[in-house]
């Protein structure tokens, strides 16, 4: 009997540990990206079917097979090479959708972490050029001044929102031109320009996050990022989950009404909340900058297409990772690796903008699929109480009739 | 030539236009209790196929385009707005259907609108045009209007210099006061927007009011889209630099009211203006400060007035909100 229970009691810890609640919860991510992957897929099959039947004429037909090959290998494609390169592209994703995720839980919407990673770069830049220090504290300094320069552009949105009632969305995008702006004005104001170039000088050797096994990656730019990443990722997890200040914040961001009549404060959290945020922004802007070969443009199309739109995949990240620090982990992989597939998609003649329109449509059908799944379960809950409080009855009926 | 009080005026009106139908539609949508941030995307999609269409039946050549009357010019601009301002519509309707029918998060749903529409534009643009850019070659911009350009100070400002959008956005502004003020549709849009469940009680179909708000403002984008590029280049970009989102800050400092909304766009047309021609306006000029921190103005300005006039904004109450019956 005993022995009996043990084993019981045991198949049910292995059974939480494999198969945690939250997974049933990734099931709407899972269906999304299935839906987006189609989507792509059936573009790409439209396209080549317009060009084959001549309705239009481009220079060099697409090749549908090989095009779909390419996509699905994703990070794959060049062997470790690509993996190295895909893990590189990684870590800035997560720290992005990690950001934006981490206030998502305090019920916010920081569309400004474009912003944040700018502010941050920018000022880790300077760092990395201007300051000089031995090998292994320069990195780390330089990180973490760009890490309070993004917590200080998160915290002004919050304080806007909490004192002011600034709609947060309205003003981070306003923030992230200005970050944009200041950042270019900062950069020429104290000359970090290289020579008559628009881009700014590289960081010294000291300022460059350490390499691990970057000969295993084919000696590619792969660093210790996706370590740092992962490390944020851990400790978001422990400050949401095992905190007072993650309690509060999740709070707040469940019902600010009922927060705030049990005694937190409110605005407080809010500050707090975007600062966090804007902190992990930073270092992700940061870690995409300390590396060697890397520059920031000062120009607005570069600025849009190598830091921005980092940002903004932040928000893609948050969203198919659930707001969840783990669920960014995996879902900033899968991101760079689509990403990764899409790069090569030139070589069977699609553009590579086909990333772009896949993991859009992916955050359509998670919006979808997650009131899909709501709707699902309530149907089912419904259901159940039904049954049960039938049963209930029943149950009292009988028990009268004795 | 010297900079006159007039090409201020003339540059506000042509920024501004854009901004307020886009902000129009805004108050629409909000009024009726769905926000909606996609504009920014539903604008660029409208100004994709827009400018498109515009290009295809636009005069082959430089010359005979630069000789069109003013009467073609504004056909042609209306061809591109009716174009622009249907796929608008039918691309707002994706945000629709997820919003109010999927009961989906509106801001989740309308971000992915944001993502898709560059990318889909890019794409397309690139695979059948070559290239990410859209030419076109008329100049919208008409020199006199008739006799009408002859009235002092208003036929300096309005009717000199000006495309043929001025107009439609002075008509759309009036017409949606109307809307929203004097008809019983109007009544019913805005009790949805404050107290759907009440006005669900009465009678009225929630959906069916908050989708057609939703389709007006995804027209009401497209158009703004396509006046947008052809009022600052000549050609689509691919982007319409962050418009739709400055459209929702008008909409928010005009604190979700028509003429107000016209205030704020003023303001903001004026921003801009200075913001893009500082090396041309003597006093501003002097300054001599940074060139990015002039292109730097509107954004810096919206946080200012935001941030002045959020405090005291009243937001319709339900906007944002998912309504779903079965919580009556």
């Amino acid at each position: 009997m005993k022995f009996k229970e043990m084993i019981a009691k045991l198949w049910l810890g292995i059974k939480k540990l494999f198969v945690p609640s939250s997974y049933s919860a990734a099931v709407p991510s899972f269906i999304a990206i299935g839906f987006g992957i189609l989507f792509g897929i059936f573009t790409m099959f439209i396209i080549w079917m317009l060009v084959i039947t001549g309705v239009f004429t481009v220079d060099n037909d697409p090749q549908f097979f090989y095009g779909i090959t390419l996509l699905l290998a994703g990070g794959f494609n060049q062997g470790m090479y690509s993996i190295g390169y895909t893990l590189y592209r990684a870590a800035p994703l997560i720290l992005a959708g990690l950001a934006v995720g981490f206030a998502f839980r305090t019920g916010l919407f920081n569309i400004g972490a474009p912003g944040q990673m700018i502010v941050g770069a920018t000022i880790a830049v300077y760092v990395g050029i201007r300051v000089s220090m031995p090998a292994p504290w320069h990195w780390m300094f330089a990180l973490l001044c760009g890490m309070i320069a993004g917590g200080l552009w998160g915290f002004i949105v919050g304080a806007l929102k909490a004192l002011l009632n600034v709609h947060e969305v309205v003003a981070s995008i306003m923030m992230n031109y200005v970050a944009m702006y200041s950042s270019f004005m900062f950069i020429k104001g104290n000359n970090l320009l290289d020579g008559n170039t628009s881009h700014t000088l590289g960081v010294r050797a000291t300022a460059m996050i350490p390499y691990g096994t970057s000969a295993f990656f084919g000696g590619y730019v792969m660093n210790i990022g996706i370590i740092l990443a992962i490390i944020a990722v851990i400790v978001i997890y422990i400050v949401l989950n095992k905190t007072t200040l993650g309690y509060q914040l999740k709070a707040v961001g469940f019902n600010k009404d009922a927060s705030k009549y049990a005694g937190m404060n409110t605005k407080r959290n809010i500050m707090i909340s975007m600062a966090i945020s804007g902190i992990l922004a930073g270092m992700g802007g940061a870690i995409l900058f300390l590396v060697s070969g890397k520059y920031i443009f000062v120009t607005k199309d570069m600025m849009t297409a190598e830091l921005m739109s980092v940002g903004f995949d932040g928000i893609s990240v948050a969203l198919l990772g659930l707001s969840n620090p783990v669920g960014a982990l995996f879902a900033g992989l899968f991101l760079a690796y689509i990403r990764q597939g899409g790069y090569y998609l030139n070589l069977a003649n699609y553009m590579a903008e086909m990333a772009d329109v896949i993991t859009a449509v992916i955050i359509y059908f998670s919006a979808l699929s997650t009131a899909l799944y709501a709707l699902v379960k309530a149907k089912k809950l419904k259901f159940k109480s039904r049954t049960k409080s039938r049963k209930k009855i029943a149950d009292e009926d009988a028990g009268g009739e004795v | 030539m010297t900079y006159s009080i007039y090409d201020l005026l003339n540059s506000t009106i042509s920024t501004m236009i854009p901004l307020l139908i886009v902000a129009v539609g805004a108050m629409v949508c909000e009024r009726s209790g769905v926000t909606n941030i996609a504009l920014e995307g539903i604008m660029i999609m409208g100004a994709f196929v827009g400018v498109w269409v515009i290009r295809a039946i636009e005069p082959d050549t430089n010359m005979l385009a630069l000789a069109q009357s003013n009467w073609d010019k504004t056909l042609l601009l209306f061809a591109g707005m009716l174009v622009g301002g249907l796929v608008g519509m039918l691309f707002s309707w994706f945000h629709a259907y997820a919003s109010i029918s999927m009961k989906a998060d509106q801001t989740i749903s309308a971000t992915a609108l944001n993502l898709i529409a560059p990318a889909l534009a890019f794409y397309i643009a690139r695979t059948v045009l070559g290239g990410r850019q859209i030419f076109f070659k008329t100049v919208f911009k008409m020199n006199t209007v008739g006799f009408l350009a002859d009235i002092p100070v208003i036929g300096d400002i309005f009717f000199q210099r000006v495309n043929s959008g001025l107009y439609v956005g002075i008509v759309i502004l009036i017409v949606s006061w109307i809307f929203l003020y004097k008809t019983k549709e109007g009544l019913r849009l805005r009790a949805c927007g404050e107290n759907p469940h009440a006005a669900d009680s009465l009678g009225v179909n929630i959906y069916k009011v908050r989708y057609r708000a939703v389709l007006i403002s995804g027209f009401l984008a497209g158009i703004g889209g396509v006046l947008f590029s052809v009022s600052t280049a000549k050609s689509f970009e691919g982007t319409v630099s962050g418009y739709g989102f400055l459209a929702i800050a008008v909409l928010i400092f005009g604190n979700w009211k028509p003429f107000r909304v016209l205030f704020a766009a003023f303001f903001f047309g004026l921003m801009m203006t200075v913001g893009a021609q500082h090396t041309s306006i003597p006093l501003i000029q002097d300054l001599n400060l940074p060139d990015d921190f002039y292109t730097m103005i509107p954004y810096l300005a919206t946080l200012i007035v935001l941030a002045l006039s959020s405090r005291s904004s009243r937001a319709p109450k339900a906007a944002g909100q998912v309504y779903d019956q079965g919580t009556r």
